[in-house]
């Protein structure tokens, strides 16, 4: 791969205008609660689907890059995460508002998320090739175990329901199924109905599900309804802090991208995982944990934004996205005609750089993008939720119908929105049934795949697993994630972490 | 919330989404019994229908383990209190004017649709009156007229059916 195919591209004046574009789109995205960044991501699909492949991979990343960053802006000045990554950032960057620090939270999330968001582009630039060269390897049974995977990992690292998480992740993969078959043109659960017979549309269960859901919850919480006047004072970067606090930036990051890159993680756990190691590792900050440290906002942003490149290293690798939005990019890929994957590189090598380059530069333009529209973004923050959820609903019916121009997919993201706000309610993660849709055809095709070519038979079945190395690792590490969701496992590896640290105290 | 009160909110979705998963089971059993083979089109929806009872049953069992409530407890909500915890009053009002959106879009068309669900919507949530109204209409109107120039002028979809 020479270095210059992922500079050639941005020779098209669009190309950034289009990533600068997605990347402001994200953040104002991300900073309204109730706009995911997945949701963001849904609607820029539905707009360009018909534009050419590479303006329109550019706007989706830019919308990924911006929209992680753009979830803390209400984090700090609301309390309320405008995204799931964001939700750490506001056990210290509210507090830090409320002491009149706003400015100050702000300012550092935006350069820890740059920091942060270039360190993963470097990464997805290291280990993405290398990592292709792996995915040659992998037949058939290992796909469809690592996508499982994703779902499984999914629900474990969630911290809910594990039962309740691989419920919806099945409930998603199930949905998949709709229509008919890629394999065999069997019509399946249609019920002669014409609409069904092309299966579900991802867009709308998509929006349905993180959106409307959303729109839903929130319009039911009274805590909700009141709305925070800010005071927003001059905006500067503080060299020196960044300094001080880089060895933390650097671990953080690190996390990030280990967590962002496993199959369907993401930066919402890596900034929780992230912000616990902080507090662990952090002796003596200026100001405690949960009161307004800086520590606090350094490791969840750097975290969370190190993911957003690392998302894209099981994506370009084995066509497995690390979170949803990249799975959004998966469906957008799919829309222009280009398969991801291993493949990917030897048949879309201008597309593969151009992803990477996206990121990369995406990172660049994220921080004069985020050190801008402060001032106005708080009289955003400022709008009533009765004016705000209906213009969301709107934006919702808009992103559904605009992608395929059929009534139809705004009566499933309705009914995507309902079920998801009974599983919101219920602990079942939404982000569960997108990922089992979106990974629910590579699995099938895969599984069936290994099946038929064991005949069938159940012994055949895993002694190929069994026979091959790498099969055997990727099959012990799922079981192991299921052994240790067994309640007796959990309080057994409980005691056995209180002796060990029963003992060291002594 | 109390144990018990979990409890009682917890069944009725659990059974529920059983009962979805033994319906999607028959289902996929009527695939699989036209199309036998493992590979073909309808073991795939059966293993994974399967699971969804399995992990329907693992969850209820993980409710039923929840330890029985204490006498320190405070008094366990009324099935009544549950559902109006479960589905505000506002949620209801918002869900019903979505679905009310939904169909006056089928039926008559986007922008007419979109103009009256944002006004009643906004109007009805913030209880609205007077001159109120009057700055709701401008919101509905700005919003459409910049859907209208951003999807029909520069994205060219047309949202008009």
């Amino acid at each position: 791969m020479n270095i210059s195919d992922f500079f050639t591209l941005f020779l098209q004046p669009e190309l950034l205008l289009c990533l600068a574009g997605g990347v402001v789109f994200g953040i104002y995205g991300g900073a309204i609660p109730g706009i995911s960044v997945a949701m963001a991501a849904s609607l820029v699909v539905s707009m360009t689907f018909t534009w050419d492949a590479m303006p329109a991979i550019a706007a989706i990343i830019g919308v990924h890059i911006g929209g992680v960053y753009g979830g803390s802006r209400s984090a700090i000045l609301l309390n309320v995460p405008g995204t799931p990554a964001a939700l750490a950032t506001t056990f210290d960057g509210y507090p830090m508002a409320k002491k009149g620090e706003a400015t100050h939270a702000l300012v550092t999330t935006a350069v820890e998320s740059v920091v942060g968001g270039i360190l993963g582009a470097i990464a997805l630039l290291v280990a993405a090739p290398a990592l292709v060269k792996l995915a040659l390897l992998f037949a058939p049974r290992d796909y469809f175990m690592i996508s499982f995977m994703g779902i499984m990992l999914l629900g474990s690292l969630s911290g809910g329901s594990f039962n309740k998480a691989i419920f919806a992740g099945l409930f998603g993969m199930f949905l998949g199924c709709i229509g008919m078959d890629g394999m065999t043109a069997v019509k399946r659960f249609t019920y002669d109905n014409v609409n069904l017979m092309s299966g579900i549309d991802m867009i709308a269960v998509c929006i349905g599900m993180f959106g409307l859901s959303e729109c839903l919850f929130q319009i039911g919480d009274p805590r909700e309804s009141k709305v925070k006047k800010q005071n927003i004072g001059k905006i500067r970067i503080n060299i020196k802090e960044v300094v001080e606090h880089f060895p933390l930036t650097l671990r953080s990051s690190v996390i990030g991208i280990a967590i962002g890159a496993l199959p369907g993680t993401g930066g919402n756990i890596a900034s929780i995982v992230a912000y616990s190691q902080a507090k662990k590792t952090v002796k003596n900050p200026k100001v405690p944990f949960g009161e307004g440290a800086i520590e606090g906002l350094v490791a969840p942003e750097s975290a969370n934004n190190a993911a957003v490149g690392a998302a894209y290293i099981p994506m370009l690798a084995l066509g497995i996205p690390g979170d949803a939005t990249a799975g959004l990019l998966i469906a957008a890929l799919y829309m222009h005609g280009i398969t991801p994957g291993p493949t990917l590189f030897e048949n879309s090598r201008s597309i593969y750089c151009l992803i990477i380059a996206c990121i990369l530069i995406g990172n660049l333009i994220l921080l004069p993008a985020s050190l801008s529209g402060l001032k106005l973004f708080a009289k955003i923050a400022e709008v009533p939720k009765h004016v705000l959820l209906p213009l969301i609903v709107m934006l919702c019916v808009v992103g559904t119908y605009a992608a395929n121009g059929n009534i139809w997919d705004v009566y499933i993201m309705l009914i995507m929105g309902v079920i998801g706000y009974f599983m919101r309610i219920h602990d079942f993660p939404t982000g569960s049934v997108v990922l089992g849709l979106i990974l629910g055809s590579l699995i099938e095709l895969n599984f069936r795949r290994h099946v038929q070519s064991t005949y069938g038979e159940l012994g055949t079945f895993f002694a190929r697993i069994i026979a091959s190395p790498l099969s055997c690792v990727i099959f012990i590490i799922l079981v192991v994630i299921l052994i240790r969701q067994i309640p007796y496992v959990k309080k057994l590896q409980k005691n056995i972490l209180k002796r060990i640290r029963d003992g060291r105290s002594r | 919330m109390n144990k018990k009160e979990y409890k009682r909110k917890e069944y009725p979705i659990i059974i529920i989404l059983f009962i979805f998963s033994v319906i999607a089971v028959i289902e996929s059993l009527k695939i699989f019994v036209k199309y036998p083979e493992a590979w073909g089109a309808g073991f795939y929806p059966l293993l994974l229908s399967g699971g969804m009872c399995l992990f329907c049953m693992l969850s209820l069992i993980e409710v039923i383990g929840i330890s029985k409530s204490t006498k320190n407890e405070r008094r366990s909500a009324s099935w009544r209190e549950i559902i109006k915890n479960e589905i505000p009053t506002r949620t209801i009002i918002m869900a019903a004017i979505v679905l009310a959106y939904v169909l006056l879009f089928r039926f008559t068309n986007f922008y007419i649709a979109t103009g009256v669900f944002l006004m009643g919507s906004i109007s009805i949530l913030g209880k609205s009156r007077g001159k109120q109204l009057f700055t709701n209409l401008l919101i509905t109107m700005g919003s459409l007229a910049a859907v209208w120039i951003v999807m029909e002028k520069i994205f060219a979809i047309h949202l008009s059916a």
